[in-house]
């Protein structure tokens, strides 16, 4: 008997905002993979018997290789339960996710996988910034901040991530974003440009901070090690209202 | 649908019970506990029963005789279990007068069924599977039961007692219901169903304003609200939760008609159903017809939801409503949804960022030629980079142009991904100096274009393309060996 593996992208870490095919899947699940940053509240919505496994990569902490996480997921599946892999944002967008479907497709395992909602547009939600608008911001575009190093990546398409016409959102960014601001600007985009800091989305101390992208920089120099989740947009945003 | 519940009333008359065993016993039990009246013909003359209280004694009326000659008159439900022939001889008496019947296990000479049922006294969740799998019913009980707080039906009774009061009180219907809700979300059903009815009591007693606390403004009237809510891809279990409470609280609910009518069915059912969007070639109310409403329908003490596809800011419009909104001076909120771009990476398995393959990815649209001419390509030629394009079908063959005259290659691979997360939900993939003639393979949108090496990596890719992208090189490889 062979198991099944759902992929259930957690959203920002707010129940509510958990697809309902999720939640269902969640409900079901006899054994649940999670990293830390999509725990909490949903977990909650596991059956009081299922098997609950931290599996987290976390910022600033040492994790789980990915190699680890590929087989538990599968040793997991192969003893024929159904297992959920629960991963925060939306499970396609820089969740590493095509490296545990490769291991199950090697294994011979079934699996769906349940998009969820990206931080990015959950960050747009809160702050009442569109990421998109008709002629000012035509293009919106999603990149990462670190590399698997953790450092910038090194080959940054620096021409789109200058262009000012575009909403740009950075995900793991906060640690290296004082070296892509200085590039940025030295491409040609305005230090003046404006910026977003959200941190701990969809909880309860979620921060959003409105800047430009040379204060924001200025400030994440000098700020600690960080180790909660935050995603940084900067580019042509609209008025803040708040 | 063809078995519709209702809940008839046990005082109002006696449940003739035919039948023996441990099946007849069973049915027994259930209806003495749910209170009614019973009057059995025990087809095998066995009438002992042990365990039942004094009370349900009393209300059981062990009758002798032919049950096919049983008095009628005072009858409201035939119910027949472990009743052998004679089960298919009461169904057609009780047809014949007109009784609701039930044979146990014989839907052919039933006129009604048996739902699974959660009692939580005044609360009842009957749940049918119309006959078909008493197993599937007793699994959606035991869900509902999970979920439903031991003392919901004492909440329903408190707000039953209070109810005509409350009524002479607040004589606009929305704002009653805004006070119920209140109650029943807020502190004062916490209290309830925490068992402390009588601080509860007191509580709704101390209320003085009942207008201010519905959420009244200053002139009486119920405060609107307007909630951009997005549906997601199309896939109704793909609406988060948060979407479906303002579905279910919404007055009024204008909505774009991409948005599939599985998710317009999650609507509370007597909430105003308003179409207000564009469809390709046909022009919706327009963005400032659409302002207008949303702000009036909050105006006038609605609580509106403007329920777009996808999520209501990635080329939803969602920024001109809300700038609309504030200038009115109208309170709104946005509950973000999954947009159609991630839908198709999901249901197609496009991993739309890879290690050290994809490590970025753009959004654009494209509605028109005209669109894809603005479009500054020459940014998004980076092999690394994966292109969404959203409203992209008939811009296909600018597109291709654009990204051809940039300079990225005609072999990248390219998907095309209509109608996602839908039943009739279809891809066709290959590479980009394809892609005018792949979005006429699939049968019209809306679809989303991928471009992008990630592609190659896609469900659709690996189970039908591999062979086509081989001819493809093999062809060209052919062409350049023959010249």
């Amino acid at each position: 008997m062979s198991g099944f593996v759902s992929f259930v992208s957690a959203g920002p870490g707010d129940p509510e905002m958990l697809t309902l095919k999720g939640a269902a899947r969640l409900r079901d699940a006899d054994v649940v993979l999670y990293d830390d940053l999509a725990s909490g509240a949903i977990l909650d919505l596991a059956r009081a018997g299922a098997n609950l496994v931290a599996v987290g990569k976390r910022a600033g902490r040492p994790s789980a290789r990915q190699q680890h996480v590929n087989r538990l997921l599968v040793d997991y599946a192969a003893t024929g339960v159904r297992v959920v892999r629960l991963k925060s944002g939306d499970a396609g967008i820089f969740g590493r996710l095509e490296e545990e479907i490769e291991a199950l497709r090697a294994a011979g395992i079934g699996y769906e996988i349940i998009p969820g909602v990206t931080s990015a547009c959950v960050a747009a939600a809160q702050a009442g910034i569109p990421l998109t608008r008709r002629l000012t911001s035509r293009r919106v575009q999603f990149v990462t901040g670190a590399d698997v190093t953790g450092g910038l990546p090194a080959d940054l398409n620096w021409a789109a991530l200058a262009d000012p016409e575009a909403t740009t959102v950075v995900y793991m960014g906060r640690r290296t974003f004082p070296a892509l601001a200085a590039q940025l600007i030295a491409h040609g985009l305005s230090p003046d440009t404006q910026a977003v800091l959200a941190e701990q989305l969809g909880h309860a101390d979620q921060q959003l901070v409105r800047t430009t992208i040379a204060e924001l920089a200025a400030q994440l120099a000098d700020a600690p090690a960080a180790t909660t989740a935050a995603i940084i947009m900067f580019g042509a945003l609209a008025p803040d209202h708040r | 649908m063809r078995y519709l519940p209702v809940f008839l009333d046990l005082q109002s008359g006696k449940v003739l019970l035919v039948g023996a065993g441990d099946l007849a016993r069973a049915k027994l039990r259930l209806l003495a506990a749910a209170g009614a009246a019973i009057r059995w013909y025990a087809t095998d003359g066995d009438h002992d029963l042990a365990g039942l209280s004094a009370e349900d004694e009393a209300r059981i009326e062990r009758a002798k005789g032919d049950p096919l000659a049983a008095d009628l008159s005072d009858v409201i439900a035939i119910l027949c279990a472990g009743a052998g022939d004679i089960g298919v001889a009461m169904s057609a008496r009780a047809k014949a007068v007109g009784l609701p019947v039930n044979v146990m296990d014989d839907l052919a000479h039933s006129t009604f069924i048996m739902p699974a049922i959660v009692d939580r006294g005044d609360v009842v969740v009957a749940v049918g599977t119309g006959g078909t799998s008493p197993v599937v019913a007793r699994r959606i009980r035991e869900r509902i039961e999970a979920v439903l707080p031991a003392r919901i039906g004492d909440l329903a009774g408190f707000i039953g007692q209070f109810r005509k009061s409350i009524h002479a009180r607040i004589a606009e219907f929305p704002l009653r219901r805004r006070f119920w809700e209140r109650i029943v979300d807020g502190p004062i059903g916490a209290l309830v169903l925490a068992g402390r009815r009588n601080e509860a009591e007191r509580a709704l007693n101390a209320i003085t304003d009942h207008a201010a606390f519905a959420g009244a403004s200053a002139e009486g009237k119920a405060i609107g609200h307007v909630t951009l809510v997005g549906a997601g891809p199309g896939d109704p279990d793909l609406l988060t939760v948060k979407a479906l409470r303002a579905l279910q609280d919404a007055d009024v609910v204008f909505y774009d008609e991409l948005v599939s009518s599985e998710i317009l069915d999650r609507i509370r059912r007597d909430a105003s159903r308003i179409p207000v969007g564009r469809r390709v070639g046909k022009p919706g109310i327009g963005q400032d017809a659409i302002n207008k409403l949303i702000i009036e329908a909050a105006q006038s003490g609605q609580r509106a939801v403007r329920l777009k596809g996808g999520d209501p800011f990635i080329f939803g419009r969602g920024g001109e409503e809300i700038a609309a909104l504030r200038d009115a001076g109208v309170a709104y909120s946005i509950i973000p949804g999954i947009s159609a771009g991630l839908g198709a990476a999901a249901q197609f398995e496009v991993p739309l960022t890879y290690r050290h393959e994809a490590l970025r990815i753009t959004f654009l649209t494209a509605h028109k030629a005209r669109d894809a001419e603005v479009v500054d390509w020459s940014v998004l030629t980076d092999k690394k980079m994966t292109i969404v394009v959203y409203m992209g079908m008939t811009a296909a063959p600018a597109i291709l142009e654009g990204m051809l005259a940039a300079g990225r290659s005609p072999e990248t691979p390219v998907g095309v991904f209509a109608r996602v997360t839908r039943p009739d939900a279809k891809a066709a993939v290959g590479t980009l100096s394809r892609l005018p003639e792949l979005v006429k393979q699939v049968d019209g949108g809306p679809a989303i274009l991928v471009i992008g090496d990630v592609v190659a990596h896609s469900a659709p890719w690996s189970q039908s393309n591999v062979t086509h992208l081989f001819s493809n090189q093999m062809f060209s490889e052919l062409l350049k060996a023959a010249e």
